[in-house]
């Protein structure tokens, strides 16, 4: 009998050619596949990777910010010139300073507007002071009548920003205990700084140097600088308590110009004998020491608001 | 054999990711809007911003040292130092730059006015903005960045108007940085 239960070319225990070529095509399969899948789930490893370390800033925070950053600074500047001229009183300051912060909003909101948030900042509280101010340059640093050298600028103060001078060398000292000299009292403890021809000496435990060259010295008391240079040293009242007064001593050896606002606010409705009233100087003139804004945005995501204190020249804590 | 090819196959296919150092990365355009933000930043720390928006030649109605165009082609505002920052950040660099302003008009438009422009930005640029507050008595600067004696409101061809006259504030401005690879 023919044998008819095997394939040609196959003998019994081995595997057929074709068999073997089946094998190989379908093993190859397999293997191609395997090695596409792993490279599928490599990719979205990586992928997943990629996308967990871009930015973390989903909701749009940062962008609030910096539109609440860009409100103090823009009403910050708006501040000083209204000082300047609205000055007659508390209220004219107060109207103005509202409008000038309702037209920045109204801007700025736009602007916020067509990168699609709804932006708005308004005047929370103000904080009214006093402006005390020498323009003339070539004024002794006296009291308005002249009759005192060491007298008291203001008391009861709790805050002072923007306070800077320019002296010339004309009238300084040159050292020793005449010196003009600039004092910060509680009551208890002192603070004081001396200016002389060649240096300002400050005094904040130690007495400690900042030199001054050529013929004026701007000291940004507030700033801690004199001639635009750094000096560590000045750092306005540093460890005195509120409420405090500032003090002028030996005026007659100084020449030039000051400025300062402080948070008195009853300086300038009722000046002392020692402020000129017609003009002049030293003069006391209604300001605003300080203003507090509320900042608000909203996008789709995210509704930010926040108070902030606009108080430009404020010496940092 | 076949496993070598198949695992000569593989490498093949690992290679096609989405971290190729190509100019449409995600990271790249993170990174670059993060060195526009610190640039305008400091811009605005070291009181540059400002100066170069009022760069303005106000009887020529352009910024000053520009081409007939009106824009600045080859460079941040020459001689300025927001000028400077620019190109040691970006041109020097192969980024290049669009610097736009845009301002509010009286009529409740946004009008925009072209400081720096190397071109049409790419599909894969990143803008970064800042807001500028300009007031009555800010005072237009000459060539060679020196403070000129013309204020804003004084000023005749400045091209945004007080649209705030009953307040000290003049205008807002943003200043928009365009950056893409060139």
């Amino acid at each position: 009998m023919a044998d008819v239960g095997r394939p040609v070319g196959t003998t019994d225990g081995q595997v057929s050619d074709r068999d073997r070529g089946q094998l190989i095509l379908v093993g190859g399969l397999a293997l191609a596949v395997t090695f596409v899948a792993l490279a599928l789930v490599l990719n979205t490893a990586i992928y997943t990777e990629n996308l967990a370390t871009r930015g973390s800033d989903l909701a749009g925070g940062a962008a609030a910010i910096e539109f609440t950053d860009a409100a103090v600074d823009g009403i910050g500047g708006a501040i000083e010139p209204i000082n300047h001229n609205h000055n007659d009183s508390h209220e004219t300051l107060a109207s103005n300073l509202t409008t000038a912060v309702d037209d920045w909003s109204t801007i700025a909101g736009q602007h916020a507007a067509f990168s699609g948030r709804s932006a708005n900042v308004s005047v929370a509280a103000i904080t009214n002071g006093t402006r005390i101010e020498q323009t003339n340059r070539s004024r002794e640093f006296t009291n308005a009548s002249k009759d005192a050298t060491d007298w008291t600028l203001v008391e009861d103060v709790e805050h002072t920003r923007e306070f800077r001078m320019n002296v010339s060398d004309d009238k300084l000292e040159t050292d020793g205990p005449d010196a003009f000299n600039v004092t910060v009292t509680d009551g208890t403890t002192t603070w004081w700084f001396n200016v002389t021809e060649d240096a300002v000496f400050i005094d904040n435990g130690t007495i400690t140097e900042c030199s001054t060259t050529g013929s004026s010295a701007w000291i940004n008391v507030t700033a801690g600088q004199v001639n635009g240079t750094e000096c560590s040293a000045m750092r306005f009242a540093e460890g005195i308590s509120t409420p405090y007064r500032i003090e002028f001593k030996n005026g007659n050896n100084a020449e030039g110009t000051y400025t300062l606002i402080v948070d008195n606010s009853s300086l300038a409705p009722s000046p002392t004998g020692d402020y000129e009233t017609s003009g002049g100087s030293p003069f006391a003139e209604h300001a605003i020491y300080s203003t507090t804004i509320r900042v608000t945005v909203v996008t789709d995501q995210l509704r930010y608001a926040s108070n902030r204190t606009v108080a430009p020249g404020e010496p940092d804590e | 054999m076949l496993l070598l090819a198949s695992i000569v196959f593989a490498l093949q296919v690992t290679a096609v990711t989405p971290l190729t150092a190509s100019t449409s990365s995600q990271h790249i355009e993170n990174q670059q809007a993060g060195v526009a933000r610190g640039l305008l930043a400091s811009a605005v720390a070291n009181d540059s911003l400002k100066p170069a928006v009022l760069y303005w030649n106000d009887s020529r109605g352009a910024f000053h040292g520009t081409s007939a165009r009106g824009y600045y082609a080859n460079g941040g505002p020459s001689n300025t130092t927001f000028g400077r920052m620019l190109n040691r950040t970006f041109r020097d660099r192969g980024i290049a730059v669009d610097v736009n302003v845009y301002y509010l008009t009286s009529g409740d438009t946004r009008r925009q006015q072209e400081m720096v422009n190397f071109g049409e930005p790419s599909d894969n640029a990143v803008g970064v903005r800042q807001m500028v507050t300009l007031y009555d008595n800010d005072t237009l600067y000459e060539p060679g960045g020196i403070k000129g004696n013309t204020t804003v409101s004084e000023a005749s061809g400045f091209y945004a108007d007080d649209i705030a006259p009953d307040s000290p504030v003049y205008n807002v401005l943003v200043v928009e940085v365009v950056v893409w690879r060139m």
